[in-house]
């Protein structure tokens, strides 16, 4: 199982990286951002998927993260490396805040608490102007000093690609496990020795850092962050690329975030009535077939198989 | 230190506002003991179990274990010292396969060589003739086998002391019964386990435990051997009496 995983990752990593060279700017930029939002939506399926928190802040944190590089390198004078870290520290500090703060909330206050904190982020974000510029938008220098398309597609990539490892080492891992009881059955998990606040707090922390990197970079790419980043729309993207790609499945939020990315850039005629689509398809999922693409992706795989070998199958039925 | 007993249960008392769910309760089990827990519907049987697991805390008195006061000791932490619970509505981890639920509390328990782990398993899976169901999630099972599985995940911890059993045979077949009942008094032989097991299945007590307390209104109302609750006026007029024969 471990040997295909690693197999896997390696294919389409390198099929990643060989893609570009048949790509014009334009859809160069879509990957990237579709990148971008595959660490966003990856982190909160941690959250979300796997643990069952279904926080509503993960936008926060990539707006915490990226004002947090943006500000630190205009007042503090820092390197832009400098700025990074100190955006995935203070994102990480306020998702441990965060998940502190709604520990004892179950599912439906906990949704409420942290929208309500991310709506905050987004409220100071365009009110404390004259600090952050509001609605003007904040500039911050481009991480390479050019905006040559290929050199970001390949920082997102390289982003994207640690934190899926380091997520899949957290996910396949006995802390994997621990996370999967948590959703599950919160109170027999504690009843069987897991420190339940310990896990929840990790994850917290976890995802909020690698959004809050994730929002660095961004804001390294873009050159002009806004409040909107934190806006709730943001949010709801993630929720349906993971939704489609497949809650608390490990390559659901990936497949999720760059499939909606490219439908959302290349139909994009379709103006706000692609919202409409998207949230009518999460229904129907959440409804229907909530593992999403990754499920009817092994469904199929499985007849496949079945078709080639019928043997196998009958001896199975049998 | 050698005459405490393994679980000591000292004048705990429970309030949820005006109701008193148990009162001023003490209980000492010895190390090998399993001791039934009777009483009516509503005489807190479940809440002296909560406070022993620590899901609930005393309003008055306090629980120890091999001599060590818990109070303020969280679930997980009873649990790493050993003391263990059922719940009388089974409570599984739904989404995971049979093995992973016998899995996990080894994990959480600190186990941490896999290939032993997995031997266990399979050990446990087959006595418990759970075998063929190892790979399906928990939440297909049946309600007896819920049950079943909810007991012997507890098997799978390795320095499991004291389990505290609710209603573990309840809507359970006789077949499955007779399994949980094996499992139990075989764990109980090889390691001394203690059990505290609460149950309306007189039969059943009668069969494995060597003394019962019986619970009332909070209280505890009388304890001793089957044969003396069975004699005792005052427990066959309060409970028995209406539900059970000598
Ligand atoms: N969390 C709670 N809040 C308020 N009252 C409670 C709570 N838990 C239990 N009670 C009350 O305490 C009393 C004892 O309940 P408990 O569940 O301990 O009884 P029991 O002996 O386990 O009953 P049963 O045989 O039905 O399982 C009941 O009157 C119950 O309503
Ligand atoms: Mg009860």
């Amino acid at each position: 199982m471990r040997r295909q995983h690693l197999a896997l990752a390696v294919v389409a990593l390198a099929g990643a990286a060989a893609i570009p060279w048949g790509m014009d700017d334009y859809a160069l930029g879509v990957v990237t951002i579709g990148f971008y939002y595959a660490v966003l939506a990856a982190s909160w399926n941690l959250l979300a998927g796997y643990t069952g928190q279904f926080s509503l802040a993960q936008q926060g944190f990539a707006a915490l993260g990226a004002y947090a590089t943006g500000l630190s390198i205009r007042d503090l004078g820092v390197p832009i490396w400098l700025g990074i870290l100190l955006a995935a520290a203070v994102s990480c500090g306020m998702g441990l805040a965060l998940g502190l703060l709604t520990l004892r909330l179950r599912a439906i206050y906990l949704a409420i608490t942290t929208w309500g904190f991310a709506e905050t982020v987004h409220i100071t974000l365009t009110a404390g102007y004259q600090v952050t510029r509001g609605e003007l938008g904040l500039s911050v220098p481009t991480l390479l000093g050019n905006l040559d398309p290929l050199s970001y597609y390949y920082v997102f990539l390289g982003l994207l690609a640690v934190s899926l490892a380091v997520l899949y080492l957290v996910c396949h891992s006995r802390i994997g496990q621990f996370l999967r009881a948590i959703r599950d059955d919160e109170l027999r998990a504690a009843s069987l020795g897991i420190d339940t606040t310990r896990w929840k707090l990790f994850v917290f922390a976890l995802s909020s850092l690698l959004t809050g990197l994730a929002g660095a970079c961004y804001a390294h790419y873009v050159a002009v962050i806004g409040p909107d980043m934190a806006d709730f729309s943001e949010l709801a993207k993630i929720v349906v690329m993971v939704v489609i790609g497949g809650m608390g499945t490990f390559a659901g939020p990936v497949l999720g975030a760059l499939l909606v990315q490219l439908l959302t850039s290349y139909l994009g005629q379709f103006g706000a009535w692609d919202n409409v689509l998207f949230a009518l398809v999460v229904i129907v999922l959440m409804r229907t077939y909530r593992e999403g693409l990754v499920a009817l992706g092994r469904r199929l795989w499985r007849r496949l198989m079945a078709w080639m070998h019928p043997r196998v199958e009958v001896a199975a039925r049998g | 230190m050698s005459s405490e007993a393994l679980l000591a249960v000292e004048g705990v008392s429970k309030r949820f506002g005006g109701l008193v769910a148990n009162q001023d309760v003490t209980l000492r089990l010895e190390r090998g003991e399993i001791r039934g827990l009777i009483g009516p519907n509503g005489a807190g049987k479940t809440t002296l179990i909560n406070l022993i697991s620590g899901e609930e805390s005393p309003s008055a008195g306090e629980v120890r274990l091999e001599g060590r006061s818990l109070l303020g000791i969280p679930p997980f932490q009873r649990a790493r010292r050993g003391l263990l619970r059922t719940f009388q509505v089974p409570r599984l981890f739904g989404t995971m396969t049979v093995r992973e639920n016998l899995l996990l509390p080894y994990l959480a328990l600190g186990g941490r060589d896999r290939r032993a782990g997995r031997r266990r398993s399979d050990e446990l899976l087959e006595r418990s003739g759970l075998a063929r169901l190892a790979e399906e999630p928990a939440r297909h099972l049946s309600g007896g086998q819920q049950a079943l599985l909810q007991l012997v995940a507890g098997f799978m911890c390795d320095g499991l002391r004291c389990y505290l059993l609710d209603e573990p045979f309840a809507g359970v077949n006789p077949l499955i019964k007779e399994t949980m009942i094996d499992l139990i008094r075989d764990h109980n032989r090889r390691w001394s386990t203690v059990f505290l097991i609460v149950s309306h299945e007189m039969p059943v007590i009668r069969e494995l435990c060597s003394r019962v307390t019986v619970l009332a209104a909070g209280r505890v109302l009388f304890e001793g051997t089957m044969e003396e609750v069975a004699r005792s006026r005052e427990v066959v007029d309060a409970y028995l009496g209406r539900e059970w024969t000598p």
